[in-house]
């Protein structure tokens, strides 16, 4: 797997595909970071709605993003109802930011590269 | 680009794609969790509830120093006949809208699913109302019990500061303070230009009481009203809009 904060990010020169992480850039995990930072905590039935995924795929995809302290998982009750909360860690803020400012700098090099042939 | 996100095999992998989809995605979530439209009609309509207040009985003198009264009541101005009362009410008004807000937002998070983060806009309503409190006390001080130099260095705050307390209208500072926090947290721009038009309202009346050289008879029974109720409808009527939207939204959905 690769950090983006250990690889060479757009930000030090590196080729910007050094900056994107295998945890974030995966397109659902992408997706669950992006809503989670919108917000203070995010309820798991929002993201399997708003993502269009099943509760096994979603599950899985919020396992690896909790492993790699990406987020946290608070499991609780809203009367007698279960809920289940997603909440982004700051490292998980961090790993977004810069996932999307790698995928903007790919963009740039991809219209320049268009614009100069 | 569709709002929706989607999760076609092998259709995301294009830069420019995936970002497209992050932008729709926060800004559905965004659309989603908004929901200002209700401290903006509370405090629009408790700003117009607190109007009987602002009315004086007879014409009121240029400048008139009002009665001591406690401490707790010092939102209430100092200019004003019912100073006392108008400054009980604010108090309530204050801390039970703020709670009212509190309440509305943790149970709209649970309603939709996403939740704003609140505590920096109630800690900006319990600060606020703190400061309305000490600031009439701190401002007089500064004026009148300080040294020339002081004085005359701050003058050029304290004047204005004191002008919009003695009128009553810190509360409306500590309103306009929760709501800029509050587009904030919500990343809202509706929001942000509702707190901003609400702000610019409050400083033309500070400037128009400031810089008009008031003679005796030029203030009516109702000037005080006046001044206190015009930033009243920007927020009812940016409230109303943004209750509009989000039942459009809903809708539309």
């Amino acid at each position: 797997m690769t950090s983006n904060a250990a690889a060479g990010g757009p930000g030090n020169g590196g080729h910007p595909t050094n900056g994107l992480s295998d945890t974030v850039h995966q397109r659902n995990r992408l997706g669950i970071l992006t809503i989670a930072a919108e917000a203070d905590r995010v309820e798991v039935a929002y993201l399997r709605d708003a993502l269009e995924l099943t509760a096994g795929n979603l599950s899985r995809h919020l396992a690896v993003l909790e492993e790699a302290q990406l987020i946290q998982i608070e499991r609780g009750y809203h009367g007698r109802r279960p809920k289940t909360w997603i909440r982004i860690t700051a490292q998980g803020q961090a790993a977004l930011t810069a996932e999307i400012e790698a995928l903007r700098e790919l963009l740039r090099r991809h219209q320049g590269f268009r614009a100069g042939t | 680009m569709s709002d929706r996100w989607s999760t076609t095999p092998n259709s995301g992998d294009a830069p420019g794609e995936l970002l497209a989809s992050v932008t729709a995605l926060q800004r559905r979530t965004r659309a989603v969790r908004n929901a200002y439209w209700l401290p903006l009609l509370l405090f629009g309509l408790l700003m117009t509830a607190a109007a009987p207040l602002y009315v004086e009985s007879v014409e009121p003198p240029a400048l008139r120093a009002g009665p001591e009264n406690p401490a707790l009541t010092g939102l209430g101005g100092h200019f004003l006949e019912r100073s006392a009362a108008l400054g009980w009410y604010w108090l309530a008004a204050l801390i039970g809208g703020y709670l009212l807000s509190l309440w509305w937002y943790r149970w709209h998070g649970v309603r939709v699913g996403v939740q704003t983060p609140t505590r920096p806009y109630v800690i900006a309503g319990i600060v606020g109302t703190i400061v309305g409190l000490v600031l009439p006390i701190v401002l007089r001080y500064l004026l009148l019990n300080t040294g020339a130099v002081i004085s005359t260095g701050t003058n050029w705050l304290t004047t204005p500061l004191l002008g919009i307390s003695n009128r009553g209208m810190i509360p409306h500072l500590v309103i306009a303070a929760g709501l800029l926090v509050l587009a904030r947290l919500e990343r809202s721009r509706g929001l942000m230009v509702v707190a901003t038009v609400y702000v610019a309202a409050i400083v033309l009346v500070t400037i128009y009481f400031q810089t008009a050289d008031f003679e005796p008879g030029d203030l009516n029974r109702h000037s005080f009203l006046l001044a206190a109720l015009l930033p009243a409808p920007i927020l009812l009527v940016g409230g109303g809009i943004a209750l509009l939207n989000t039942i459009r939204g809903r809708r539309d959905q």
